[in-house]
């Protein structure tokens, strides 16, 4: 009986202590719980992009300081090239901001001392190989380090050239029209559909900017592929039919037809060049077989 | 057999080809079901690159061209019968060779020999089955302000003997099957990849917004047609004189061959290993030298640059 007593006692006693430690100590509930691990994440991210910020000041500091070196320096005409390829591949670091030349810079520099160390490891034991420490920095890395850039930057202007008609005929067949129904906007997102990837992503960036205004979205597209002219003149086409500029139909109709006649060339150019592969085929599959018989002539007369 | 057991074996064989028909024909029906479906969710992008999706473009236009649609033939089916005829061929070959590795060989040599060779009898038709395309192309894209399935039913006399069944069976699907405009048109753009690919996408995007002025656009695809037409015709002059040109040469070969095989000394080394080696290169040399000018004389024109 004793021993019940106590036991309701302790029991008694748990739960009041239960009770008294939820009053003072209130949990939170799920809702709160889940919101809190969101303003922490953002917290975090928040933190970890300003502290990327931070690293990119201080990469380009020391990027600039070492300018002056010979082999490890860049010139500033390299660096307007890094700029621009940045720009046009979209080239983003982990938190989805642009990466910057002078960061560019410092992986070369990075990978480059990193390879210069292992040979210069390898030259303890093989003498010969210590010039070869020079090597990682000369200009060949530096192109292979960047050449993935360099590729994605042509395969992106080889696609916006190649399919450009096409893109551009969507514009032109509505917008040659005075009471032009649809927008900028609709006519890119009715073409990327069928676009290949990488006109779709130039295309779909050139979206994402159209939401800060037309003329922003159409300088950017501009400077990102500034040494495609087809693109440069679309982009000054679209600026003077927006502005009803009195030539502006005009620009249209004749951008349409150097368009057309460009494909034009292009497939009556490749029409001559199969004709002419399939006769090279034909004249040497001829003079191969007919060597081989003279061949086999001559060494059994 | 039938003084056993009552049956004869003509029966039976029958009954196991029956039998193998009926399986055959499910599991290809099935197989179909989940092509259509994985290709029907794929962008254009993906079938652009997909080796699946163009292997079995490629066997549709052999079929098509070499209007094995009359009988009812799909590219399952097709792929089966080669496969089957590959197979039973080198299956021959091993009885002589009894080697696994040449078995094999001969299998894989016999399917692309095979599809070689289709595709050889599918080129004397295909110039005809483009010009039907692109005049089919050019009916719908005249009246597309009726809507696509309207302008598609409307033409329906019109339209080439080989192209009719075809556009017969989407109608039917779009009636009895409910299926919406852009599954009519995905399975119009199937049915005649690569040429209609233009105008499906162009067609679904006027149809989903009917904007002002965008019939122009197909206008524009009708005068494209148009110029590929007359370079066609212009590349139909150079084949036939390059065809002509490598038969000739290819007799004179054969009758030099011939004399050459006058001499005792020379038809000793053509029967020998060596010799049987040479003439096997030289008959390899020409037939793939053959194989690829129709090939390239068959190249769709691209707007990528290069070749």
């Amino acid at each position: 009986m004793t021993a019940l007593l106590l036991l309701l006692a302790f029991g008694v006693f748990s739960y009041a202590c239960h009770k008294v430690w939820q009053w003072l100590f209130n949990p939170r509930s799920k809702k709160k719980f889940k919101i809190s691990e969101k303003r922490l994440a953002s917290l975090e991210e928040n933190i970890a992009k300003s502290k990327q910020r931070e690293r990119k000041l201080k990469a380009d500091r020391f990027s600039h300081a070492l300018d002056s070196i010979p082999l490890v320096g860049i010139s500033s005409n390299k660096r307007d090239e890094y700029e621009e390829l940045i720009v046009a591949t979209n080239h983003t670091d982990d938190y989805g901001g642009l990466y910057t030349s002078s960061l560019l810079h410092l992986d070369w520099l990075v990978i480059s001392a990193l390879i210069s160390m292992g040979l210069g490891l390898l030259a303890f034991v093989f003498k010969t190989t210590l010039p070869l420490c020079l090597v990682p920095f000369t200009v060949f890395t530096e192109k292979y380090f960047i050449g993935k850039l360099y590729d994605k930057k042509t395969e992106i202007s080889e696609a916006l050239y190649s399919e450009f008609l096409e893109f551009y005929t969507m514009y032109y067949v509505q917008f040659i029209q005075p009471d032009a129904t649809d927008t900028l906007r609709g006519v890119i997102t009715s073409y990327v559909p069928q676009a290949t990837l990488p006109a779709r992503e130039a295309l779909t960036r050139l979206l994402y900017d159209l939401d800060k205004g037309e003329d922003y979205a159409l300088s950017n597209f501009d400077m990102r592929f500034s040494d495609n002219r087809h693109v440069h003149k679309f982009c000054s086409v679209v600026r003077a039919r927006s502005k009803s500029s009195p030539t502006a139909f005009e620009n249209m109709e004749s951008f349409m037809g150097v368009l057309q006649d460009e494909r034009d060339a292009l497939y009556d150019k490749k029409l001559e060049f199969r004709s002419g592969l399939v006769d090279k085929i034909v004249k040497s599959v001829v003079m191969l077989n007919f060597c081989i018989m003279i061949i086999v002539l001559l060494f059994n007369m | 057999m039938s003084f056993i057991t009552g049956i004869k074996i003509t029966e039976v064989i029958e009954d196991f080809l029956k039998w193998l028909h009926v399986t055959i024909r499910g599991s290809t029906a099935e197989h179909r079901k989940r092509s259509d479906v994985k290709f029907a969710r794929m962008t254009l992008e993906e079938r652009r690159s997909n080796p699946a999706f163009r292997h079995t473009m490629f066997l549709q236009s052999l079929i098509l061209d070499l209007n094995l649609s009359a009988y009812k033939i799909t590219t399952e089916g097709l792929s089966i019968v080669i496969v089957l005829i590959s197979g039973a061929l080198s299956t021959l070959f091993f009885a002589i060779s009894k080697s696994v590795l040449l078995f094999v060989m001969y299998t894989v040599l016999f399917y692309c020999g095979i599809l070689a060779l289709m595709y050889l009898l599918s080129r004397l038709g295909a110039q005809q089955r483009k010009r039907d395309i692109f005049f089919t192309q050019d009916l719908l894209a005249s009246t597309i302000t009726d809507g696509v399935i309207s302008s598609i039913k409307g033409n329906m006399s019109l339209y080439p003997e080989s192209i009719k069944p075809i556009m017969l069976k989407i109608i039917g699907n779009v009636e009895r099957l409910n299926e919406t405009v852009t599954q009519a048109l995905n399975n119009l753009e199937y049915e005649f990849y690569p040429h209609f690919t233009r105008f499906c996408q162009s067609a679904k995007v006027y149809e989903a917004k009917h904007t002002k002025g965008f019939e122009r656009v197909f206008s524009i695809l009708i005068n494209n047609n148009f110029k590929e037409t007359i370079r066609d015709s212009k590349l139909q002059r150079t084949s036939s004189k390059i065809n002509s040109d490598f038969m000739a040469s290819i007799a004179l070969m054969i009758a030099f061959g011939l004399y050459v095989s006058q001499y005792p000394s020379a038809s000793q080394f053509y029967r020998s290993a060596w010799g049987q080696a040479l003439l096997a290169f030289q008959f390899a040399t020409v037939i793939g030298g053959f194989i690829a000018v129709q090939y390239i004389l068959a190249l769709p024109y691209n707007n990528k640059g290069g070749k």
